[in-house]
This record gives structure tokens, sequence and C-alpha cells, in this order.
């Protein structure tokens, strides 16, 4: 399933792969996301929130509780860990999208 | 102060383990004649969090995790290379009382073996990719600190 941001622009595709609260707040295990050139973390992030086939798309709420989810999440990219939202992907990115540890 | 990397302690054993785990099986494999001391922790499910009764908690871990809690082992083993340690977190479905992570230390003496199982547990709960899911008694769920 891939959301197509806008065709003219489309310039990389990069997989999320979601984990716990985030995962139960897409409703998905993974997603792939086309974006334009240029694009972050972040904005990888907002596309997810728009996909329409994911649970989240038609209500407000849901979207919010993704969001809020996400904002306290860091990543590995390509296995490498990132706490930056503003990090620039590249094509074939994958992203695994976590919210803070609780183990213990 | 940098650890001397010629020096290290041991890791008996640090996983992440889908079945039950006891602290019997890590203070079995740090145990040793030279060592005094043997400091051992359970972190147990308990029936509250925040006020809220506690039914179950779900573990769930990035595929990461096993190896994550090696590198937590190591380091710390670095750090204390005197102490003997081993380390289990287990994942799953836990009720009240289960053990979900199980660690013991062993050194020649006792001040090693107690900042080493301490900071063991620290390292653990700030970098495995862990999660947890807890049921309360009255039917909702929750992502532990997922929102703050």
């Amino acid at each position: 399933m891939t959301t197509r941001a806008d065709a003219s622009t489309t310039a990389l595709r990069v997989t999320l792969r979601f984990f716990a609260a985030a995962r139960a707040a897409v409703g998905r295990d993974t997603l792939d996301v086309e974006l334009p050139a240029g694009s972050t973390i972040a904005d990888a992030l907002a596309a997810v929130t728009r996909q329409p086939a994911a649970p989240t798309s038609h209500d407000a709420d849901a979207v919010a509780h993704a969001e809020a989810v996400f904002r306290r999440c860091s990543f590995l990219v390509n296995g490498v860990a990132v706490t930056d939202h503003a990090r620039t992907l590249a094509a074939d990115d994958r992203i695994d999208v976590m919210p803070p540890f609780a183990g213990g | 102060m940098t650890p001397d990397p010629s020096r290290t302690g041991v890791v008996a054993l640090a996983d992440v383990v889908d079945r039950t785990i006891s602290i019997a099986e890590c203070e079995t494999l740090v145990a040793d004649d030279r060592f005094g001391a043997v400091v051992t922790f359970a972190g147990v499910v308990r029936n509250h969090d925040e006020g809220r009764g506690v039914l179950t908690l779900s573990y769930t871990a990035h595929p990461s995790a096993a190896s994550v809690i090696a590198d937590v082992a190591r380091d710390v083993a670095a750090r204390f290379p005197d102490v003997s340690l081993a380390v289990l977190h287990r994942v799953g479905d836990l009720g009240i009382g289960d053990i979900a992570l199980a660690a013991a230390v062993a050194s020649a003496h006792r001040a090693p073996a107690f900042e080493a199982a301490a900071l063991l547990v620290d390292l653990v709960k700030e970098r495995v990719p862990i999660w947890k899911e807890q049921s309360f008694d009255d039917g909702q769920t929750e992502w532990v600190s997922a929102l703050g």
C-alpha cells in the first residue's frame, strides 16, 4: 500500500515499520510512502496520517493521537538510531518508528 | 573513567526470551568460588500503576532487543572488570507476580556487585527496545510511556 504525495514531485519511496503504541495508532505493521525529494522523517509521518487506507485517516481524534505518539518516538533509519524528526530521507530508507522504551 | 579494554567483567548471559525466567537461573550462571557477593534483581509485574489496578502486562520487543541487551551487558562488564553478570528480559503476556526482568551480578566484594547491578537494570530500561501494554481492571489498556 502506497500513498502518492504528488506524482510530479515524487522522488523517493521509503518503508516505515511501526512498533507498540505507534503500531496501534496506525493500525498497521508497515507502510510504504512516496515523498518529494528532501523529505524528512516528520514528512513521512505526516504522510502516514494522510494515508487513505490507514484507520487513522478519517478520524480527527485518531489522527491527533497518532501525532502525539509519533512526537515522542525515536527511529532506526536502516538500523541506525535517529532521534531528529527533521532528518532527511533517501530512497528506499527503512524507518522503524519506536515509542519510548518501557522494559523492566 | 575510560574502561581498560584489556580488563572486562564476564557476561554469562544476556538475552530477551519468550518464556518464564527466574533469578535462580541467572544466579547459577554467575556463581564462582572467588565471589563473596551476589546481587540479584527481579523486575516483577505489580498490580497497580499510577493509582489504577493492573491485571496483566503484554511485553513486545523490537527484533534488535536481544543484541541491544547483549551490548548493554558488555558495557556494564567493561565498567566493572571484576564482576560476572547475567540478565534476562521476558516478552509476551505476563500476569501479576511474574518476573519480567531477572539479573544477577557477582563479585569478590559487595560494592561493585551492587553498583554494577544498579547500572545494568538502569541501562536495560533505558536502551533495550521493549514496550509494555497494561490492561487495567476497568477494561482499558495503555502503552506505558507512549504519551508521557
